[in-house]
């Protein structure tokens, strides 16, 4: 029940800073615009990174509960998949350019080429709407591996408890 | 990736603006003198979120020839151009989408070419304020989802969809509007070969070419809220909009497109609107001499003609043959932009319906 609760509140926390960043960044328009608006474009982004993140954090706690050691690079598993949750999120706000004629995400966009060049950089903003998808599978792929990996786990150890038995 | 994200996000908002201006400085100064000058509340001009200058103007332009030109733009991208005095330029929407102004002098005019992406408005603006010349910058500001400019010398802020100001020691001036057309670099560089064109070298580092609202311009969607919508024409149908003595018309681009000339008066005024390639919508005062002129586009010999004389025009509405031969129309300024845009800031705007 507790590592429920605990998936939960972390898919809400997540889903609260994703558009918490987007009210922020869209000061022109009031709360509720912006909020509709992040929904209008990036609900399928919102709604599986909140729930990838909140899975992962739930199989973990709830294998940490019942014993398991689910990955001996767990600390690895976490960084990559959080990696990928920040690239998603990252990568599914440049579609929020359109809320704000010289907006934020205009000018977040404007710093690009010095940190990617112009060539990566134009590669990154055309390519941005399947690349955040790209990153939401990966936070995906994570969460149902350490599903796949709990659940045999707990497999072996009830045919372990059985054979004892 | 995680520290280029940070780096980003570190480095948002403070970006080195021109003049160290705040923006509580631009107009809008709370308990100063230029509070008391707007022409609309002060609660709709809104933040966009980066600081005055965050989207950088370009202010001393460099150009290039249109063999240069030519390794950089498609036939597909669109440009700005401008012919004053034989000074024709050309300024991709591809530099403009980044920098949205650039300060230049074409032809002996100071001007500025500005765009705003969100409502795909155009303009071309002499700079002249005052009998000053002055610099345009972005306010960081926005009214009516528009691009909201300030000039470097009083700070007042200057809506780019009308050009006027609206708040600042100069609140209700409005800038003269250049003629311009919005075209393909197809066309472009066909009928105007010696053409310069504005170069990627702006002294901003910037990912050219690539264009940050994606599908926006062709979707169905409207994201802010605007002060008024109206359902007669799509969003997002592109209009080109006169205006004469408070009395507004918009007139659908693929219409001129379809008919090549139209013939309408607004008010007590008389326009022809040629249109002979796409995008391209050249209007000009439809009175010459003191004779009103209706003109036709013959689809066999592709040829205009007035109905008056029978003289011959070419598109850039110069007669060159018949009675009025040498003669010259008089070209007009007009607002070429989205549907939803003209019709937020011109509620009471009429539809040429042909």
């Amino acid at each position: 029940m507790m590592a429920l609760k605990k998936g939960l509140i972390v898919a809400a926390i997540t889903a609260v800073a994703y558009l918490a960043i987007v009210v922020v960044t869209t000061p022109n328009l009031p709360p509720e615009a912006a909020l509709r608006a992040a929904f209008a474009i990036n609900s399928p982004i919102i709604f599986g990174i909140s729930i990838a993140v909140g899975a992962q954090i739930f199989i973990s706690s709830y294998g940490k509960s019942m014993g398991c050691s689910l990955d001996k690079k767990k600390k690895g598993v976490i960084g990559a998949s959080s990696g990928s949750t920040a690239v998603s999120s990252f990568f599914s706000f440049f579609s929020l350019v359109p809320l704000g004629c010289c907006g934020s995400w205009l000018l977040i966009l404007s710093y690009l080429p010095s940190v990617f060049g112009s060539t990566l950089s134009v590669a990154l903003i055309q390519y941005s709407t399947p690349l955040s998808y790209i990153g939401l599978m990966i936070v995906s792929s994570f969460a149902t591996l350490s599903g796949y990996k709990l659940n045999k786990e707990l497999k072996i150890r009830k045919k372990g408890i059985q054979n004892i038995q | 990736m995680v520290i280029a994200i940070v780096f980003l996000i570190t480095n948002f908002g403070s970006v080195p603006t021109k003049n160290s201006i705040e923006t509580e400085q631009l107009g809008i100064k709370s308990g100063g003198e230029i509070e008391s000058k707007h022409i609309v509340p002060l609660d709709e001009i809104v933040s966009g979120g980066p600081p005055p200058d965050g989207i950088p103007s370009i202010d001393k332009p460099k150009f290039v020839s249109k063999e240069e030109a030519d390794k950089v733009l498609q036939d597909a991208d669109q440009i700005v151009g401008i012919n004053i005095n034989g000074d024709i330029r050309a300024y991709p929407l591809q530099i403009l989408v980044w920098h949205e102004i650039v300060n230049d002098d074409v032809g002996g005019t100071p001007v500025a070419v500005t765009y705003c992406p969100l409502c795909f408005t155009n303009q071309v603006f002499n700079r002249t304020v005052d009998g000053q010349t002055v610099e345009f910058g972005t306010s960081g500001k926005l009214y009516n989802s528009n691009l909201v400019m300030y000039d470097r010398t009083s700070n007042s802020l200057w809506s780019q969809a009308v050009g006027q100001s609206i708040a600042g020691k100069h609140a209700g001036l409005k800038l003269e509007k250049i003629p311009f057309d919005v075209a393909f670099w197809k066309e472009w560089k066909q009928l105007y070969p010696d053409t310069k064109v504005l170069s990627r070298d702006t002294g901003s580092s910037r990912p050219y070419g690539a264009d940050p609202y994606g599908n926006y311009y062709t979707s169905n969607d409207l994201f802010f809220p605007v002060t008024n919508t109206d359902d007669r024409l799509g969003l997002k149908e592109i209009v080109v909009g006169l205006e004469n003595g408070g009395e507004f018309k918009a007139y659908k681009l693929q219409q001129i497109q379809d008919t090549k000339v139209v013939n309408d008066r607004i008010g007590n005024k008389s326009f022809a609107l040629f249109s002979l390639h796409p995008f391209m919508v050249i209007v000009f005062d439809g009175t010459l001499d003191g004779q009103k002129l209706d003109f036709q586009y013959n689809k066999n010999s592709s040829k205009i003609t007035d109905g008056q004389t029978g003289s011959e025009w070419n598109f850039d509405g110069i007669g060159i043959a018949g009675p009025m031969k040498g003669k010259h129309l008089t070209r007009l300024p007009v607002d070429e932009g989205f549907w939803f845009e003209w019709v937020a800031f011109h509620p009471e705007t009429a539809i040429y319906s042909g």
